[in-house]
């Protein structure tokens, strides 16, 4: 249906064109000029698309097309119009009134526009006549149209004009040679070059390797060598060199001698580069063996492009080499190395890039530990799995943290195991693994392992493990289900607490009485953590308890972290209007006693975007303590307060522009103020 | 000496999935600086040159400009961070390439140029950082598709949504099979607001038309002509369905559909161009595209997309995968799944990833210096151009056309075939 809607749309137009005669219209575009109306054009246009196919009636059209085209008094854009439209159905018959046109200076290139694009012999006859009548850039033209036609009898006149004293007309004639790509052509550029000099003799090379490819791609690779070979001579330029080689990589007997021999013995840098980066590109067999012992004679940079061109490949054959360059003292081949190995190394590396990921640091240690993550030899996992065992703590962290960062959801005994670990580090790494792969039917085991967290490290880990699986349940109202029957189950003070900041993360209803419950606890650790919990609450739902306790907690660490989740709750979404929130922050900037929860709050306040926000923190501009937030604030809001008391807000803005410190926050107030003035 | 003659100590080493700057951050020692020159330094090409100025291994040498203004401003841009008077400013492009100190260019010109600067810089075997488009026809991206093959040089396409997160997650989980059986894509490009007629105009002082039209149809000179909507003109640009957005989003479908040495078989559809006003391309279109794979990629405008998707009132100009299984929804910063799980999956070892990048220019820089292929290089950038000229003639015909993907053109259909190629004013030649 909506594809209906959308045709229907594009084909407003067309209806009103085939009520409409072509000779008509086409009688109204002659005096067309630039930005006039185009609907007569795009009449002529449509018709001509729509007569696509029946030529007895394009004839007609074309016919009448020509006569408007060749009248004085039509406008040169109405010509433009015509040419381009000629281009398109033209035909033979248009090559008497084009020729006319192509004589001109000013007519010269709409003509080609057409030629260049409508087939036949006379095109090419006029062109091949125009080449030798005309002159200057109209001459190029047609010398570039010739080569866009490869017209190939134009060959030997092409040859001679390669010599022209006209620059632009010999490396026009150089070009179309370049593309005409016969034999002939080809003997004639390759003569050229021993007679130009300059832009001509480059342009003329660039051709001559032209007509090499046409010959590699036609499939005669002795006649494209024979143009190549010659060319790749060092006494040739960098850039000739480089499209010498890569033509000879495809036609010679045996492309990886040809590697060896530049790696070896080719004095140029970009050649060795060009040849190392053929290594990836060429589709022939490579033996890379013998390509990667070339590595040793290499410098620095050739042997990361080397390795990189080894990573490129994919192959595994190169693998003995890479190894040995991850252990480079080289920091940048090692990393090179390091890259290559995640591609092409095998199950065997898993243990070495744990090694050594658990000897690096910074991001080496990323590096390496990224590699691991994405080896994907066969048998990767099962030598990760075997590993674990005997392998040294720090290694044996990477090889855990690994089954996380590789998906690898079968081994969750293994982690659940190493979850037991004697080495913090190791129980850690195990927990972050598990909280990547487990899936919502491990949540019990995992709730246990929170449980009986033996440190505060494992514990955070624990509760991050908790809420990650937990939040992978498809039904929102049985996310918390586990975690709250373990609440009720358990005694222990830290695990219940664990669990009711993992409950508040979560963010299931039904949580809500349990930590309110907690609340009222006699308990400090315990409180502490229902206010934690409400605080970390995923909507404003808990607002009111915080607020109780923020203004009756009797222990001041407990007020502070209320007041603080209260402020957090304010700034989440709500369909509340924002007087009421405004009155909200009110309520917290009221109860604040220190000047960090006052920031917190006006710096909420600079969210709500509405007169009463701006005039609450304007209240706090002359504390020293407070301005620079209140200031902020007040500009916020200010760009919502256009339907506020103007004399109001002038004054406070004006207040801002007057007192603040900051020259950012001065032109902001500056600016308000003018729009304000206005 | 050229190019890479800085390959003398050791150097960053290309990164495959963590960025050369994570492992730099150290000082580069001026000889070891790629040297760079800075073709159309407009609006977005000055954005690069600031950029580029920020790479620790990069020396911006020369900068170029048809307008005096802008290489002016570029090359004060450029003095100031290396605090000197160094930077050479040209007119004309060919000047700056024929230095032999320049390693590699970021061209931004208008896309009429585009073929012609990447031409030379490839005979020249320098490297590029190739703002989008290609090219204003398939036989000019074919030309420089060949030459920059030939002279082996790096190329960068300007499609950097390829060093974007939300679009190499969306495609690698795509691509591993997590929405199930790709069938269709749905893209939403832009559009754009007409202006009136524009009165003809004196050129202003400092500024070569003549040669900022290049190779375009000979237009008086009107102001709106030349600032950035002339991504909008027909002469100079295909417009929202190509260099105006389309081609941000086309790419990532050839991406996703494995596609960076193919296009579609198939084009299809209908555009409306206004027939008042000063732009002249396609405003609104619709363009059904079928690849070898059956894979349907439908290029809308965003007004015509919205009408089709709801998806598409969630996020101006973006990309609808829908598969057997699921969708995802993607744009700029933005992305939207179903089922939602998909906006946390994370991917193991044996899935198949994509090249990293993170950073489109650090990306070009790193290729540079290790000779590899960028993510965005000049075979995919090829594919996806040509894509957006199959849309532009099946639209311009009004009908259907098929591509030979062998022989590179249109399967038995010479009129379509004549639009392969649109000759240039003199004596401008591909």
């Amino acid at each position: 249906m909506t594809r209906i809607v959308s045709l229907l749309l594009f084909i407003v137009l067309p209806i009103g064109i085939f009520a409409t005669d072509f000779d008509e219209v086409l009688s109204k575009i002659g005096s067309y000029d630039y930005g006039d109306s185009r609907e007569n054009l795009t009449t002529i246009s449509e018709m001509l698309r729509e007569a696509s196919g029946d030529v007895l009636k394009l004839t007609e059209y074309e016919k009448a097309m020509l006569e408007v085209l060749a009248a004085k008094e039509t406008t040169f854009a109405a010509k433009q119009f015509l040419c381009k439209e000629l281009s398109i159905m033209g035909t033979e018959q248009s090559v008497p009134t084009l020729a006319k046109l192509l004589q001109k200076d000013e007519t010269a290139d709409i003509a080609r526009y057409a030629l260049e694009r409508i087939p036949g012999d006379k095109v090419d006859a006029i062109l091949l006549v125009a080449m030798g009548k005309t002159k200057g850039k109209v001459r190029v033209g047609v010398i570039n149209t010739i080569g866009e036609r490869q017209i190939k009898t134009a060959a030997p006149d092409l040859g001679k004009l390669m010599t022209n004293k006209e620059a632009d007309v010999a490396m026009a004639a150089a070009t179309a040679l370049g593309k005409i790509a016969t034999d002939e052509s080809a003997t004639l550029l390759g003569a050229s070059l021993l007679k130009l000099e300059g832009k001509v003799r480059d342009v003329a090379m660039d051709a001559y390797l032209k007509n090499a490819d046409a010959f590699l791609k036609a499939g005669d690779k002795a006649k494209a060598e024979a143009i190549y070979e010659p060319l790749f001579a060092e006494t040739e330029s960098i850039p000739t060199r480089s499209a010498a080689l890569t033509g000879l990589i495809k036609t010679v007997d045996n492309p990886t001698e040809l590697i060896v021999k530049i790696l070896q013995k080719d004095e140029n840098p970009t050649v060795k580069a060009v040849a190392i980066s053929l290594v990836h590109q060429c589709k022939r067999d490579l033996d890379l063996p013998a390509i990667a012992a070339t590595m040793p004679k290499l410098d620095a940079l050739g042997q990361i492009q080397l390795l990189t061109a080894f990573r490129m490949k994919g192959d595994p054959v190169a693998r003995d080499i890479v190894v040995k360059a991850v252990d480079s003292d080289n920091e940048e081949i090692s990393t090179a190395a390091i890259q290559a190995l995640a591609v092409i190394g095998d199950k065997s590396d898993a243990e070495r890039l744990a090694r050594l990921a658990a000897s690096s640091t910074g991001d080496k240690k990323e590096l390496v530990k990224e590699a691991l993550a994405r080896l994907n030899a066969e048998g990767t996992n099962d030598a990760i799995i075997a590993a674990i065992p005997n392998a040294e703590a720090k290694t044996k962290v990477e090889l855990v943290e690994s089954i996380g960062e590789r998906q690898m959801t079968a081994s969750i005994p293994t982690l659940l195991d190493a979850a037991q670990d004697e080495n913090v580090r190791v129980r850690v790494a195990a927990l972050k693994a598990l909280s990547q792969v487990s899936s919502p039917s491990d949540i019990n085991a995992l709730i246990d392992l929170l449980i009986n967290a033996q440190s505060d490290a494992e514990r955070r880990e624990s509760e991050r493990m908790v809420v990650a699986v937990a939040t992978k349940i498809d039904d929102k109202d049985k996310q918390g289900d586990a975690v709250l029957e373990a609440i009720t189950k358990v005694d222990d003070i830290k695990a219940k607490s664990s669990l009711m900041l993992v409950a508040g993360s979560i963010g299931d209803p039904d949580a809500l009485p349990v930590l309110r419950q907690a609340l009222a606890s006699e308990d400090n650790e315990l409180k502490r953590a229902a206010i934690l919990s409400l605080s970390e609450w995923p909507t404003p739902e808990p607002l009111k308890d915080l607020k109780e306790v923020a203004g009756a907690a009797t222990e001041p660490s407990h007020k502070v972290l209320a007041l603080r989740g209260y402020i957090r709750l304010i700034g989440l979404e709500s369909d509340r209007a924002k007087p009421e929130t405004v009155a909200l922050y009110k309520t917290a900037l009221d109860l604040a006693t220190d000047a960090g929860e006052k920031r917190m709050a006006l710096s909420g306040l600079g969210k709500v975007r509405c007169p009463g926000a701006m005039f609450l923190a304007a209240e706090y501009l002359d504390d020293p303590e407070l301005k620079g937030e209140a200031e902020i604030a007040v500009l916020e809001n200010s760009w919502s307060a256009g339907n506020a008391d103007r004399d109001k807000v002038k004054a406070v803005l004006q207040k801002v522009y007057e007192n603040t410190d900051d020259e950012r926050l001065k032109r902001g107030a500056k600016q308000m103020l003018d729009q304000f003035n206005q | 000496m050229k190019r890479r003659t800085f390959i003398k100590t050791t150097l960053a080493a290309a990164p495959l999935f963590v960025p050369a700057h994570v492992l730099g951050g150290r000082y580069t020692a001026p000889s070891d600086k790629i040297r760079m020159g800075c073709i159309g330094v407009g609006s977005m090409g000055s954005g690069h040159v600031r950029a580029f100025l920020g790479q620790p291994d990069v020396q911006i040498l020369a900068v170029c400009d048809v307008r005096q203004a802008h290489r002016e401003r570029a090359k004060r841009a450029v003095d100031t961070v290396y605090d000197n008077s160094d930077c050479t400013t040209y007119h004309d492009f060919r000047e700056l390439l024929a230095r032999d100190d320049i390693d590699a260019i970021m061209t931004a010109t208008p896309d009429n140029w585009h073929a012609l600067i990447g031409l030379e810089a490839a005979r020249r075997g320098v490297d590029m950082y190739f703002e989008k488009p290609l090219t204003m026809s398939i036989n000019e991206s074919q030309a420089l598709r060949d030459a920059v093959s030939k002279y082996n040089v790096i190329f960068q396409f300007g499609t950097q949504q390829r060093s974007d997160y939300e679009f190499r997650q969306t495609i690698e989980l795509i691509r591993n099979g997590r929405i199930g059986q790709l069938e269709t894509v749905m893209i939403g490009s832009a559009s754009y607001e007409q202006i009136p007629k524009q009165p003809e105009q004196p050129v202003p002082q400092g500024f070569d038309y003549d040669f900022w039209l290049g190779p375009a149809p000979w237009a008086p000179y009107t102001y709106e002509r030349c600032t950035r909507q002339w991504t909008l003109i027909a002469d100079y640009s295909l417009g929202c369905l190509s260099g105006a957005w389309g081609i941000h989003s086309v790419d990532m479908v050839q991406w996703v559909n494995r596609s960076d040495n193919a296009t579609p078989v198939t084009a299809e559809g209908t555009g409306f161009v206004p027939t008042s006003g000063f732009y002249d391309t396609a405003q609104h279109f619709d363009i059904e595209h079928v690849y070898a794979n059956g894979l349907k990629l439908i290029h809308m405008d965003m007004d015509t997309a919205k009408k089709r998707a709801w998806q598409f009132k969630l996020f101006h100009m973006a990309i609808l995968f829908l598969g057997s299984e699921g969708w995802i929804y993607v744009g700029r910063g933005f992305m939207d799944a179903e089922p939602k799980s998909l906006l946390k999956e994370k991917l193991g070892p044996h899935d198949e990833r994509l090249p990293f990048s993170n950073n489109h220019r650090r990306n070009f820089l790193d290729c540079v210096r290790d000779r590899k292929q960028p993510v965005s290089n000049i075979h995919s950038a090829f594919y996806s151009d040509v894509t957006c000229h199959q849309a532009h003639i099946a639209m311009t015909l009004g009908r259907k056309v098929t591509w030979n993907a062998e022989r590179e053109e249109f399967e038995n259909d010479p009129v379509a075939n004549r639009l392969k190629g649109r000759a240039m004013r003199s004596p401008w030649h591909v």
